[in-house]
């Protein structure tokens, strides 16, 4: 009869170890699994986020580089020399291409400034190489900010921006 | 030991069982709310953090691009000023542009700390001056941070 208390008490006192450092990871565990949760979570809107707002920051910068040319050259350019001018000190060459066509008349040319297949303006000039107007039509009613695909309870508030 | 002694440590041992045993799963249901809240918290605040900026920047394309579009107009027509002033009032449904006109000169606003000047003589156009926009860096202004790290938050 004594050897079997013994034996219990043993049992029991190796259970009192074992159940108090459960006690004491318990916490542990569940706080581990929230940040684990959390950082998953936080980590993939981080992506997601930086991409677009990086996207929509070249965007913006781009463009804002076609409008000034656009509109220094209303302002400052008279000839297709005089825009060439401006363009090469305004446009980084290895962002923007510049492509020149015949005008649909036949008669003047046409000079494409672009950084992308949406984004452009288009500066016509007539026969004499006199600068006729600049288009920047593409400029305006592209610059659409796309949605974030998976939006979080918390995101209720992020608008998308339709151009 | 005599077995009285090793009765009345196990009968302790048993209720220290026992009595951790309860206190295990009285705690366990507060710390998975617990753990539960601080995450929602803990998220939303990142996202909130970044829908700020994600809408500030959506903020700023509409006002860019309404400020590019009028500097433009004007520029390329000629606008008068009371040509600018139909076109900001057609335009400018949301009322964000602000124009302000002193004297010969109509500012609008791309911003913080960012004006277009549209200056006239007797009414006709004379000049523009759009450096702080063209200047305008949105990368500097528009960045999201990466999450903070996870704080439990025990209530």
């Amino acid at each position: 009869m004594a050897s079997k208390i013994k034996v219990f008490t043993i049992a029991s006192l190796a259970l009192n170890v074992a159940v108090a450092s459960l006690l004491g990871m318990q916490k542990g565990n569940y706080v581990s699994q929230a940040k684990e949760a959390y950082e998953k979570k936080a980590d993939a809107y981080y992506k997601q986020a930086k991409n677009i707002i990086d996207g929509q920051n070249s965007v913006i910068e781009n463009n804002a580089v076609l409008w000034n040319l656009a509109c220094s050259a209303n302002l400052q350019a008279s000839s297709s020399k005089e825009f060439a001018i401006l363009e090469k000190r305004i446009v980084n060459p290895s962002i923007f291409s510049s492509k020149v066509t015949g005008s649909p008349d036949g008669k003047g040319k046409l000079r494409t400034v672009s950084w992308n297949s949406d984004y452009y303006i288009v500066a016509s000039f007539d026969k004499s190489n006199k600068l006729v107007g600049v288009n920047a039509d593409a400029l305006l009613g592209n610059a659409e900010a796309p949605a974030l695909s998976e939006e979080p309870e918390a995101t209720d508030d992020v608008e998308e921006t339709v151009e | 030991m005599d077995s009285k002694k090793m009765k009345i440590i196990l009968a302790v041992s048993v209720a220290v069982n026992v009595a951790l045993l309860v206190i295990m799963f009285a705690l366990k249901d507060g710390y998975a709310e617990q753990a539960q809240a601080s995450y929602k918290v803990a998220t939303k605040a990142y996202t909130d953090q970044v829908a700020k900026t994600v809408n500030a920047q959506n903020d700023f394309i509409k006002r860019g691009n309404l400020v590019w579009q009028l500097t433009f107009e004007v520029t390329s027509q000629n606008l008068s000023k009371s040509a600018l002033d139909a076109r900001i009032a057609a335009l400018d449904e949301g009322k964000i542009l602000d124009p302000q006109t002193s004297g010969d000169v109509t500012t609008i606003s791309c911003g913080e700390k960012c004006k277009v000047s549209f200056t006239f003589k007797n009414g006709k156009f004379v000049a523009a001056d759009y450096q702080e926009l063209v200047a305008l860096s949105p990368s500097a202004t528009f960045k999201v941070e990466a999450p903070a790290p996870f704080s439990f938050s025990e209530k």
